[in-house]
Order: C-alpha cells, then sequence, then structure tokens
C-alpha cells in the first residue's frame, strides 16, 4: 500500500467520527436516490401503460340522462375515438353497526362491450355475468374490508335493502386513487367503487338506455379546448351538469401532483444532502490540512509538488464519498421495498415497483465520489500556497493578525477573560470554516422546523376545518332537488335535529377573460351558523348579499379581486350570468365558490331549490337517537350521500398519523443532520485545539474550564445558525407547501411556535451530545504526549 | 533547604502492543527550595518521563511523588489540576503557546487562573518583551515565543518551574537570553528550576546536576560555585 494512503487510512480512523457525519450526511442523499429513483421512474410508466391499454378516458362527462341514440351520435363528433355511456349512483353498504357511513360509487358495467374506456384489470375473482347481483369491487376497499369472491354486501339504495355478491377485486385507470366526496384522503374502509352489471344498475334506477355519465376519448393529436364546445352541444340534451378534463379527473390530477413530489424528493434531496456533506467534508479537511502545515511543509521540503500533495488529500473525500454510497446503498436496498409498498398501498395499479436498483445507486456513488473529492480540494486548496519555511512557524491563523471586530470595542474586549478572548478569536479567525458551519447549521434549522411544522399545520388545518368552518355533524346530498323550506322542516322534525340548513351545491364553471376554472358553486342561507367564511387573518367573513365569495388562490390564478366582475357558467340548469365578487375567504380543504342561497335564486329567476342539507344535533343527543336518525337518513329515498363529521374527522386523523411516513423520515434525517453537523463541528474544533487545550490543562485549567472553551465556540454558532434559520424557514415552508397545494388543497405556510421548539431543542440535544464526546476525549488526551513534539 | 518535592521508587512503563519500554526504573529524587538543578542524561534515558510524573501531567505506574505530604501518585484528577494551577510552571523546547493569543494575553491566560499571580506587564519587562506585548507567536522569533512562554509559566507564582529542553530549539545568543530569564527567577523570586538539557555545560549553572542513565540517577553532583549563564560553554 502506498505510505501516502496509509496515512490517509490513519487521518480518517483518528477523526472518525468526522468523516464518518460526513459520509452519513452524504448517505442520506444516496439513500433517498437508490430507494426512490426506481419508484420514481417507474410510476409514471406504469401509468402510461395502464391509461393506455385499460384506455383511460380524456374527458369525462355526468349528465341527467342521456338517451342511448345520442350517445351514438356523439362518436361522430370531429376528434372523437370512442365513447363509453355508464350509469353510476351512489349508495350505502349497511353493516352491523347501524352508525356506518360506509359508501359505495356504483358504476354500471356492461359485460357485452367492447374495447370499453376507464375499463378495468380484474386482479382476483371472477368477471361479471349479465343480470347477477354481483359486484367487481376496488382493490383498496376490498382489501380493507377484508373481503373474498363469493361474500355478500347488503346496501341501502334509494330506500330499498339489496344483496350483491361479491365476485372480485379489480384496478382501474380511474380510480388509482380513490377519494370519498369532498375528501383529499383516501379512506378504502369507508369508501370504494363498485361495478355492477348494466343491466341490473339500469332495472335500479329505471333508466330505460339511458345514460349519466359519458367518458370520452379523443383522436391523437385533439385537446380538450378543442373540442369542449362541440362535446358540450352533443351532451347538453342530456342535462349536462359537468364536463372535464383528464386534468382535472380525481385520480388523475392527484396522481400527477405525487408524480411532482417525488420527482423532487429524487431531484433535489439527494443533491441538498450530498451538497451539505460535502460543505461539512470541506470544513474538516480544510482543518487538517491547517493543523498538518508542519507535514505539509515537510512533504514539500522532500519534493512532493503542491499538486501531488493535493491529490493526496482528494483521498480523502474519495474514501468518505465510498463509506457515504456503502452506507446509502445498504440502507437504500433493505427500504426500498418498504417505500414502493407505501406507494402501492394508496396508489392502486399494476407495475409499482421498488427493486433497488445498483446501477442508479451506481450513478449517484460516482457523484458523491465527485463531491467527496471535490470538497477535499476546495478544503484543502491551501497547501499550493504554503512554502516549506512556513512549516517551522506556527501556522497563522486565517484572518492574519488583524484584530477581530470586536476587539475595536476596547472597554468590552478587556472585560473578556483570556478564555472568552480565545474562543472569540478562534471563531472570528477561521471565517471561512465558521460561515460554512453556519450555513450548515441554519439549513438544518430550517429544514427540522419547517418539516415538524407540516404535521401541526395539517392538524391545525383540520382543526379549523372542522371546528371554525364546518360546524355541522351530518351533511346530507339529495338524489332530486327539494324545496329549501319544507327539507329544513322535515329535518327539524326528525330527533335531535336542533338546526338544519339547506344548500345547494351546483358545479360551475368560472370565468374571467380567457381563464376559467371548473369548480363547484355552494349556495348557504344567508344567516348561516354551520358553515362560516374567515380570512387569511382568521376573521370571519360576512357572506355578502349579492355577488360570490371567491378563494384567495382561485382569485389569484383567474387575475381577479374584490368588486370585479366574472362569469358564472352553471351548467344545469343551463345559465350564464355575470356576478361580483363580493368577497375574499381562506379555504383549505375544498375551493368552493360561495353565495348566498337568495343571491343563487335571482341569479337562476326565482327557481328557489336546495341539493342537500347541514345538520346540527341537540347538545344533548343520547347515542342511540344520534344512531337511529343515521340510519333514518340513510334510508331515506331522496337521500343520496350522508357524511358524519365526527367519522369523516376521525378517519382523516388517521389517515393523516399513518400517511405522513415520508415526512417523519424526512423529519428524523433532519435532526440527524443536526447532529451531524454540530458534532461535526466540535470535532474539528477540538482536533485543531488539542494542543492548545492540553496547554491549558497543563497551566492548571480544569476539565470544565478548558471544554469550556469549545463549547462556547459551539455554542455562538448554534445561537447564530438558529437566527439565519428562521429566515430559511419561513422560505422552506413557504416553498414546501406551495408545492404541495392544489385546488382542491392548500396548506397554510406558517410555522407554528413548537416546531420552533422542537428545532432549537433538536440543536441544543445534538450541541450537549456533542460536548459529552468532546469532554470525554479532553480527559483522555496524553498531555505529555501532545506536548512534547512540535505540532 | 526546604523540601519541596520527593519521588520515591518511580516506576514507569509503556505499554505498545507487545512491547513493554520500562521509561523509569524505580527512581528516587528530591527537590528543594530555591534549587537551581540541572538533569542530563542520554536520549531516552527517561528524562522527559520523570519531569512530566513531577509535574502532575502523566502518571507514573508505582512509586510515590510527594507534595506537601500528599502521594501525587494516588491523588484525583482535582488534585492534580490544583496541584498544577498552584504549584508547577512549565516550559516546554517547542513553547506551546496559544496561537490566537497575544504575547501579553498568553500569559494573561495563566495570570487568570492562578491564586496570587503575578503582575502579566511586570513579567513582560521580565523577559523584556514589553515592547512585543501584542505580537501573536506566528509574529515572534523561537527566543522571543520562549521568553514569553517562561514569562507565561511564572506569571502563575508557582513553587517550582520545569523546563524540557528549553534552549533545545535556540543558538547560542538567545539560548543565552532564556537562561538569563530563569536564573532571574530562581535568584529574585526564590523559585525552583528544573531544567532538563543536553548541553553539559548548561550543567554549570545548576546547584545541583543529576545525570539519569536507563531510568534511573546514575550520578548526582553539588556546584560549589554556580557561573552565570554567560560564562556557559555552548
Ligand atoms: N508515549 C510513549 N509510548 C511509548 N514509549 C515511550 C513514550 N514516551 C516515552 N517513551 C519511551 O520511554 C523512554 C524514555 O523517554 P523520555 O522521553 O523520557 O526520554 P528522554 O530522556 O526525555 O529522551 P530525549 O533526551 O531524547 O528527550 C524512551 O525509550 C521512549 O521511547
Ligand atoms: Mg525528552
Amino acid at each position: 500500500m502506498p505510505t501516502l494512503l496509509k496515512k490517509a487510512l490513519r487521518d480518517v480512523r483518528q477523526r472518525l467520527g468526522a468523516y464518518l457525519a460526513c459520509a452519513m450526511l452524504m448517505a442520506i442523499g444516496v439513500l433517498f436516490y437508490g430507494a426512490m429513483t426506481q419508484v420514481a421512474a417507474n410510476m409514471p410508466v406504469a401509468m402510461q401503460a395502464f391509461y393506455s391499454e385499460y384506455r383511460f378516458a380524456d374527458a369525462f362527462a355526468t349528465l341527467h340522462a342521456l338517451p342511448a341514440s345520442r350517445l351514438k351520435r356523439l362518436t361522430a363528433v370531429e376528434g372523437v375515438e370512442a365513447v363509453s355511456g355508464r350509469l353510476t349512483a351512489t349508495a350505502k353498504v349497511l353493516g352491523d353497526t347501524r352508525e356506518d357511513t360506509t359508501g359505495l360509487r356504483l358504476i354500471s358495467y356492461d359485460p357485452a362491450e367492447q374495447n370499453r374506456l376507464n375499463d378495468v384489470l380484474i386482479t382476483e375473482g371472477l368477471p361479471l355475468n349479465a343480470g347477477s347481483y354481483a359486484m367487481l369491487l376496488t382493490e383498496g376497499f376490498y382489501r380493507a374490508n377484508g373481503l373474498t369472491p363469493g361474500n355478500t354486501l347488503t346496501l341501502a339504495f334509494r330506500g330499498r335493502k339489496l344483496s350483491f355478491t361479491v365476485a372480485g377485486a379489480v384496478q382501474t385507470p380511474e380510480y388509482i386513487y380513490i377519494t370519498p366526496e369532498g375528501s383529499i384522503m383516501p379512506d378504502n374502509k369507508n369508501f370504494g367503487v363498485a361495478y355492477v352489471p348494466l343491466d341490473i344498475l339500469e332495472g335500479l334506477l329505471n333508466a330505460g338506455g339511458a345514460r349519466n355519465d359519458v367518458s370520452i376519448r379523443f383522436k391523437p393529436g385533439y385537446t380538450f379546448r378543442q373540442l369542449e364546445r362541440s362535446l358540450i352541444d352533443a351532451l347538453s340534451p342530456g342535462g349536462l351538469t359537468r364536463l372535464y378534463a383528464r386534468e382535472d379527473q380525481a385520480s388523475h390530477s392527484m396522481l400527477r401532483l405525487e408524480l411532482q413530489g417525488i420527482e423532487t424528493m429524487v431531484s433535489v434531496l439527494p443533491v441538498l444532502f450530498l451538497l451539505l456533506g460535502a460543505m461539512v467534508m470541506s470544513v474538516v479537511i480544510k482543518r487538517m490540512v491547517e493543523q498538518q502545515h508542519a507535514q505539509i511543509g515537510l512533504m514539500k521540503a522532500f519534493g512532493y509538488s503542491g499538486r501531488a500533495i493535493l491529490r493526496h488529500y482528494a483521498v480523502y473525500g474519495i474514501l468518505v464519498g465510498l463509506m457515504a454510497s456503502i452506507m446509502g446503498g445498504v440502507l437504500g436496498a433493505l427500504t426500498a421495498g418498504y417505500i414502493a409498498d407505501m406507494y402501492a398501498s394508496y396508489f392502486v395499479m399494476p407495475g409499482i415497483s421498488g427493486t433497488f436498483s445498483f446501477a442508479r445507486v451506481a450513478q449517484l456513488s460516482l457523484l458523491a465520489l465527485a463531491f467527496g473529492a471535490g470538497a477535499s480540494l476546495y478544503g484543502a486548496r491551501g497547501v499550493l500556497r504554503r512554502t516549506a519555511a512556513m512549516a517551522m512557524r506556527p501556522a497563522t491563523p486565517e484572518g492574519g493578525n488583524k484584530p477581530i471586530l470586536l476587539e475595536r470595542l476596547q472597554p468590552l474586549w478587556r472585560r473578556f477573560s483570556a478564555t472568552a478572548k480565545l474562543s472569540l478569536r478562534n471563531l472570528f479567525r477561521s471565517r471561512s470554516r465558521s460561515l460554512l458551519t453556519w450555513l450548515g447549521l441554519s439549513i438544518c434549522y430550517a429544514l427540522t422546523a419547517a418539516v415538524f411544522a407540516f404535521s401541526p399545520m395539517i392538524e391545525y388545518m383540520m382543526q379549523e376545518n372542522f371546528t371554525e368552518v364546518q360546524r355541522y355533524d351530518y351533511r346530507i346530498g339529495l338524489v332530486n332537488i327539494a324545496d329549501t323550506r319544507q327539507l329544513e322542516q322535515t329535518l327539524l322534525s326528525m330527533r335531535p335535529v336542533a338546526l338544519a340548513e339547506a344548500i345547494a351545491e351546483l358545479p360551475l364553471q368560472l370565468r374571467a377573460g380567457a381563464i376559467s376554472k371548473d369548480t363547484a358553486l355552494l349556495a348557504l342561507p344567508e344567516d348561516a351558523t354551520l358553515y362560516r367564511l374567515f380570512d387569511d387573518a382568521r376573521q370571519p367573513v360576512a357572506l355578502p348579499r349579492a355577488g360570490v365569495v371567491l378563494t384567495y388562490r382561485m382569485a389569484r390564478e383567474l387575475g381577479v379581486a374584490v368588486g370585479d366582475t366574472l362569469l358564472l357558467d352553471i351548467s344545469y340548469p343551463d345559465t350564464e350570468v355575470p356576478a361580483v365578487v363580493g368577497a375574499l375567504c381562506e379555504q383549505y380543504t375544498s375551493s368552493y365558490v360561495l353565495c348566498n342561497r337568495s343571491y343563487l335564486s335571482s341569479l337562476l329567476h326565482g327557481r328557489q331549490f336546495a341539493t342537500g342539507a347541514m345538520i346540527k344535533l341537540a347538545p344533548h343527543a343520547t347515542g342511540a337517537e344520534t344512531e337511529r336518525l343515521a340510519q333514518r337518513l340513510n334510508e331515506a329515498e331522496n337521500v343520496a350521500s350522508v357524511a358524519d363529521v365526527a367519522q369523516m374527522q376521525q378517519n382523516m386523523h388517521e389517515l393523516i398519523q399513518t400517511s405522513m411516513g415520508t415526512l417523519y423520515a424526512m423529519a428524523v434525517m433532519a435532526i440527524f443532520a443536526c447532529f451531524a453537523i454540530v458534532y461535526n463541528a466540535g470535532v474539528v474544533i477540538l482536533s485543531e485545539r488539542t494542543r492548545e487545550l492540553a496547554s491549558m490543562r497543563v497551566l492548571g485549567f480544569t476539565l470544565n474550564e478548558t471544554s469550556r472553551v469549545v463549547a462556547f465556540e459551539q455554542l455562538a454558532l448554534i445561537a447564530a445558525g438558529i437566527l439565519l434559520g428562521l429566515p430559511f424557514t419561513g422560505a422552506t415552508m413557504e416553498a414546501l407547501a406551495n408545492s404541495m397545494a392544489s385546488d382542491t388543497y392548500a396548506i397554510p405556510a406558517d410555522v407554528p411556535f413548537s416546531s420552533h421548539i422542537t428545532s432549537v431543542l433538536a440543536m441544543f440535544g445534538a450541541w450537549l451530545a456533542a460536548l459529552l464526546v468532546m469532554r470525554r476525549k479532553v480527559a483522555k488526551t496524553k498531555m505529555a504526549d501532545v506536548l512534547k513534539g512540535q505540532d | 533547604m526546604q523540601e519541596l518535592i520527593r519521588g520515591i521508587d518511580i516506576k514507569k512503563i509503556y505499554k505498545t502492543g507487545d512491547v513493554q519500554v520500562e521509561a523509569l526504573r524505580g527512581l528516587s529524587i528530591t527537590l528543594y527550595e530555591g534549587e537551581f538543578i540541572v538533569i542530563l542524561g542520554p536520549s531516552g534515558s527517561g528524562k522527559s518521563t520523570l519531569l512530566n510524573i513531577l509535574g502532575g501531567i502523566d502518571a507514573a505506574t508505582s512509586g510515590q511523588v510527594l507534595f506537601e505530604g500528599q502521594n501525587l501518585c494516588a491523588a484525583p484528577e482535582r488534585v492534580l489540576t490544583h496541584y498544577r494551577r498552584q504549584a508547577v510552571g512549565f516550559v516546554f523546547q517547542f513553547y506551546n503557546l496559544m496561537p490566537n493569543l497575544t504575547a501579553r494575553e498568553n500569559i494573561q491566560l495563566a495570570a487568570d487562573i492562578a491564586a496570587q499571580p503575578f503582575d502579566v506587564d511586570a513579567m513582560l519587562r521580565d523577559v523584556d518583551m514589553s515592547d512585543r506585548a501584542g505580537h501573536f507567536p506566528s509574529q515572534l522569533s523561537g527566543g522571543q515565543q520562549q521568553r514569553v512562554a517562561i514569562a507565561r509559566a511564572v506569571a502563575k507564582n508557582p513553587r517550582m518551574l520545569l523546563c524540557d529542553e528549553p534552549t533545545g530549539a535556540l543558538d547560542v545568543q538567545t539560548g543565552v537570553q532564556v537562561l538569563r530569564v530563569l536564573r532571574h527567577f530562581n535568584r529574585d523570586y526564590g523559585k525552583t528550576v528544573a531544567i532538563i538539557t543536553h548541553n553539559a555545560g548548561i550543567a554549570g549553572m545548576a546547584d545541583k546536576v543529576f545525570t539519569i542513565r536507563d531510568g534511573v540517577i546514575a550520578a548526582k553532583h553539588r556546584n560549589a560555585h554556580p557561573i552565570p549563564p554567560e560564562e556557559v560553554a555552548w
């Protein structure tokens, strides 16, 4: 083995802690990459393959009833390649307990249809036969409820009880990601999609050949924008309520958002951690080079060239890169399967695999080696300047012998003890090292605080939503529209209903100039108490007498402000009316356009109607009473859906708890990064001060007094890191929240105080741990050995 | 003369792997108040080891070191620290100054922790470094650094100065300067000074000369008429 390599290996072993910490930071990068890159590369491909093989539609329409003849004519529209007409309805599953609010969306399935759009892949069980009361269920629901072929499900459907046999489980491009109505989180136990033979559903709905759901696939080269007008014309006779593009389809848009997130994780995070590791690494190397200045002088005196010595120091970085690759590779191989499983449980489609790719890890390992070597060269670049003669004198501190800033304040400076002066000068003299460490610490702080802000923010969002905004206990949706007053009175007559407010919810397109947005309109009673609006300062917003209320996000996207006029395009009844933006509000889990019920009726020329209602129970309602009410609502003929807020909140809470795996992993890593950087700063300080600390101990300073020099220096760095970290945290959070926001989902970008506390605690915890290690090292140092030689 | 410190049957064994080095093999020695002592001996004979043990920065494998009735070899770290702080001033061949502190601050550092330190500026005058007080070690010559190191050791007002080859890295002229400073502290402040050296000429300055060979004292010699530093033959 070359002698210099031996030296390198011994040097690394001597400062193993410091180098290991660098390597681990880099290893986190390799780990992320190794474990996620396969999923990231694989998901879009799997998605595309699934889409084309199972003919995922380009446009979707919901209507009242489109006669079969009209459906045929749709194929003749220019640019349309294929059309599938289906019947859809909602039903509730009756379980053993009456409070169950398990919902199923029923979709008709014609066993005879050729090349059906949004086809299903049967993963378990058998295909459906015409005329049988059997259903294929989406896999998530099927598994979450532990079903097997042959099981029976009893449904409450339009006031009737029906029994269906479970035929099997399916996957479909239309429901890769399934969420219940009005929710952003999957809830596999309580919501799913069931495919039912067409003739059965036709009979149940008395549809007589008409369809209420149409999927359209375009010929290559056609876009939704181009075809929209002609599709509306062709579909309007069927009472079109909503026409939307694939981009706005729930499963597709969620999947795309997630792919985007994975893309970021794979491309940004690994490089971030490699950089962080490299930063720390260059500091360690720089220090080591300074410490070895006598050796370097000697090597030069022997005739080594500056480049040869630089090459020698690059070896350290390569060693660290190697350690990082191995650690990251092993950890990645161990976690890849788990990560793929996690994704497969949220996104139900064939072909998500997370086999660990050594080839890809090798790519990143090369990058890690390059980063390591680069960091070493950067840290060691000073050796080129050094001459053999300089080895004979104590190293001149980096900042030269110029007085540091504080020294100018003589009255203050004179008050410091010599040890404090020592710490302060160390800090200010090794400026570039301090700066790098400072930056690293602040990044870690921001990362930790932002990651920890996430879960409280989501909790907060739910809290706001379920206690401040949605103040009702139940929300029902009707099959057929009803008169508002009559509906409220009917509901109030049921025990233990204390308050009922009828609402109208309509699909809607907003237009402002050339920009349009598909969304929904929610009309509330003038003095609504069960649904309240808030602005971004959490102040209540009153529902204006005339005009609509938009979310800030929506207003931004449409480029409108309060007082502007926009066009409301309501498709059923087909109306297009101008409306004034009366106010703006914040909505975290929805993006309703809100208005006053009477304002809506004036827009629709006096028609007063409700599509549903919000219900508040009496405060002393008993469990039995509540259960009976839920049962009555569920079985009522005109009730299409019943949403139990408590249940929704509970479900959402549980889901958030379990679905934040990635965030928790990031939090653990951020805390780890804090430890690595703080510890490393300490090790560096310590190794460069060994001689001074030993001298101090010979002079008679105690172990504690000696350690204090290091502790103080580090503490100053940490405090500065936290200060700089504060603005970084806000920016990080803003970026994270923005990258995750969508039409129906916004995360407040505030950082709660508690996550700052967490982050500060993490930093100080790291500091204390590092101090303990260092104190032990100081105690173990053999004074006589350290001091007998020259450097 | 008053006894200052006494080492009895000191043994020191270094173990590195399978190899054992017996640096001290049952050495006994007594230092008295106000003495000027020179320790001679071939390289590797155990001089530095002895001085380190007497100064409380290394531990003997067996034997006793008695200071004011207390056995330092059995003393806890707290006592050793106190001993180093109050009783001992160390001077090394390679100065070991704090590179980030000025000459004055290096001395201040020691004065800060002593019970009855000498005035820092007086120390600077004593070693003739007043005009260089604000300079950092990297701006000083070897002899100047060594004078600061001696001033730092003395500033604590210790009972003894232990110097391991204090002139080893210096030329004749600066060597004499350094010896003069040490002599000054011995004579004018009454401090015990012990110097390890390879330069037999320096032995002429001493009240007492110990010669160490193979880890034991091979010879002890008393000087009736110590010579001044200027007359030392190099
Ligand atoms: N840390 C150590 N580990 C192992 N052996 C050591 C150690 N320190 C000293 N020795 C050995 O102990 C013996 C005495 O060393 P010491 O340094 O006391 O000699 P010295 O008389 O001061 O020599 P010099 O005049 O060369 O300084 C030597 O053989 C040396 O190799
Ligand atoms: Mg020696």
